[in-house]
């Protein structure tokens, strides 16, 4: 077949398509659906994936932490135990507590977290000060804050370096709660960093070990960061720890979060590859069933291009050309309803319950493999919607087809 | 075209029904034939056969010097493309294309380039006595004579040897059907063969030979009357 003549059969195909133009929107509609579900949610999926795993490996693999259950308390003689493990590098307690902030006249939602800063910034090696630096471990006033604590999400600045600001938190004893005041002196700003699973340090107020007793009067720690000597170490320690603390805490690594996220993904990438296939079959029989009905309204117009001098693979060509073209619209609609969703998913984030419960917000990963696979899917599923009805029409004899009323 | 005694058995296994038994005829080059019969007389069945439609359950079909009672599918097509063109009776113009479109048709199997396509359309349509402001119309725009005119132009464009027409006056008037005879009778003078399947006299009379069809058989050859051709009988 000349390309010429190829042309020509696209031509014919659109004229055909544009003269029932609610079925082939319909049709259309339905072919659409398969690749904007795929690329839609895989696309999410993917970029929360990459960007779990690039934070995990920005976080530093040396990472684990020890969350105590209710009813449990960690002591220096857990901090002494754990030092002395060889494989360990830091051990450092932390405390952290819900706080509000009044800023700009509305109270947000915070974290304070008090611990060991330089240990801290070791685990997290790509926190960084934008502004002003670290207080030091005996500077139980000064606090280095997350950017969006300084700043809102617009970028509107309401706290500087050396300005005091106002924590209020809630103490439970007793069966009492109790709201609490702490003013704190700003000594540096945080760059953005995004999460860190257990910690989001963009909302945190970040003190010195020492604040957390003695400005907050926290009498239990929250948990223990630990570092060990390297990478290698963290499934022994891990499982060491595990052993050791049973049902009383939760001991917790990066790399098996990073893990843990990997096999999550592989598996939400699993059941949308399945539902979108699903919705590729919907779309083969919608293309089956309009093409079906399409030939049977045209079997006396394929005996005239027969009798004119259409070849079987000519009449062939012709019908698949016009399920083809359908699913080219298809799939470009797919393909660009799926980008659009993937961000508009995106946007909503995915909370993760944690030792915090935090929001992930990262841009879908929209790869050319995604987009390409994703169309070619969508082409292989109109031509074999439409290679039923172009044989039944080919099969027509061209006498049988000019009787056709 | 020699048909050289021609059978064809429509087997539904139940029921075995003869459309042709056993029927030899030979158009000769720049003839002008009508078949008459009537309905069920197999004139249908006979084009189809001179058309490579159908093929014979027996018998042979020689066209062009070349026996063609049992080509392939792609190999029939090709010779109808190149050298039979179809008329229809009730046109079968495909009424979402233009009549531009609709006449370039034949034109597409062969590749024949869309500026080239468009000069050959032209003189199709010119030649039938059709009017080049039909071109962009589409067919349901055109009287029932113009359609007719343009289902010709669709037949003549690709320089076919020969013209097969079955009934092209059946759904016309009587002034449409004149016209549509004239422009028989002017290709047919240009060297074109034609054969026309008619049940109407005075269509048939325009003709130079009359077969008579019975029961999927010749039964008679008759000359026509040009006194009762339908271009002295109708008025133009």
């Amino acid at each position: 077949m000349k390309a010429s003549e190829i042309i020509d059969l696209v031509r014919l195909a659109i004229r055909v398509l544009s003269e029932k133009k609610t079925r082939s929107i319909l049709t259309i509609i339905g072919i659409a659906i398969g690749p904007t579900a795929l690329v839609a949610i895989l696309g999410v999926v993917e970029g929360y994936s990459s960007y779990v795993i690039d934070q995990i490996q920005g976080l530093g693999q040396d990472f684990i932490i020890i969350i105590p259950h209710a009813g449990y308390t960690l002591t220096q003689n857990d901090v002494e135990m754990i030092k002395a493990m060889p494989e360990v590098k830091y051990v450092t307690p932390f405390y952290s507590a819900r706080v509000k902030i009044l800023r700009g006249g509305k109270y947000i939602d915070a974290t304070a977290y008090a611990v060991d800063l330089n240990v801290f910034f070791h685990a997290l090696k790509k926190l960084r000060v934008e502004e002003g630096g670290i207080p030091a471990p005996s500077d139980f006033v000064g606090a280095v804050v997350g950017k969006f604590i300084a700043f809102d999400e617009k970028g509107t600045q309401y706290y500087s370096v050396g300005d005091v600001i106002t924590l209020k938190y809630y103490v439970v004893r007793g069966g009492k709660v109790t709201i609490k005041t702490v003013n704190v002196i700003i000594r540096g700003i945080l760059a953005e960093f995004g999460n860190a699973f257990f910690v989001n340090p963009d909302t945190t107020v970040f003190l010195p070990l020492g604040a957390g007793r003695r400005l907050f009067g926290f009498t239990k720690w929250s948990g223990l960061i630990i570092i060990v000597k390297d990478p290698v170490y963290v499934e022994r320690v891990t499982n060491r720890l595990r052993d050791i603390y049973g049902e009383r805490a939760a001991v917790v690594s990066l790399i098996e979060i990073s893990r843990v996220v990997s096999s999550i993904t592989a598996a939400m990438k699993f059941v949308t590859t399945a539902a979108g296939s699903a919705a590729f079959v919907v779309a083969v029989t919608g293309i089956a069933a309009s093409m079906i009905t399409s030939v049977m309204e045209r079997t006396r117009e394929i005996g005239v291009m027969k009798a004119i001098g259409f070849t079987n693979t000519e009449i062939i060509a012709s019908i698949m050309m016009e399920s083809l073209v359908m699913s080219i619209i298809g799939a470009a609609i797919g393909l660009v309803l799926g980008t659009a969703g993937a961000y508009l998913l995106a946007r909503q984030g995915m909370t993760i319950h944690g030792a915090e419960a935090f929001i992930i917000r990262a841009p879908p990963k929209i790869t050319p493999m995604l987009l390409g696979g994703s169309f070619l899917v969508t082409i292989i599923v109109g031509a074999i919607g439409g290679l039923i009805p172009a044989y039944q029409a080919a099969r027509i004899p061209p006498a049988v087809a000019l009787r056709y009323e | 075209m020699i048909l050289d005694n021609v059978f064809k058995i429509y087997d539904t296994g139940k029921v075995r029904t003869y459309g042709l038994r056993g029927l030899s005829l030979t158009i000769y080059e720049g003839d002008f034939v009508a078949i008459m019969g009537p309905s069920g007389s197999g004139k249908t069945t006979l084009l189809n056969m001179i058309g490579l439609l159908d093929k014979p359950s027996s018998g042979r079909i020689v066209l062009a010097g070349k026996d063609v009672s049992r080509l392939a599918d792609k190999e029939a097509a090709r010779l109808r493309n190149r050298l039979i063109g179809f008329v229809f009776q009730q046109f079968n113009l495909i009424n979402r294309l233009t009549v531009f479109e609709n006449i370039e048709l034949p034109l597409i199997p062969r590749g024949i380039p869309r500026k080239k396509r468009r000069k050959l359309v032209v003189n199709a349509l010119l030649s039938v006595g059709g009017d080049l402001s039909w071109l962009p119309k589409k067919p349901l725009e055109l009287s029932g004579g113009q359609q007719q005119r343009v289902a010709i132009a669709r037949a003549i464009v690709g320089s076919p040897r020969l013209i097969l027409a079955d009934e092209p006056t059946g759904a016309l008037d009587r002034k449409s059907a004149r016209v549509v005879v004239e422009t028989f009778v002017k290709l047919n003078k240009a060297g074109n063969t034609i054969v026309v399947v008619t049940h109407d006299p005075e269509i048939a009379n325009c003709t130079n030979t009359i077969y008579q069809i019975r029961d999927g058989i010749i039964v008679a050859r008759n000359e026509p009357d040009p006194e009762k051709c339908i271009l002295r009988t109708v008025a133009p």
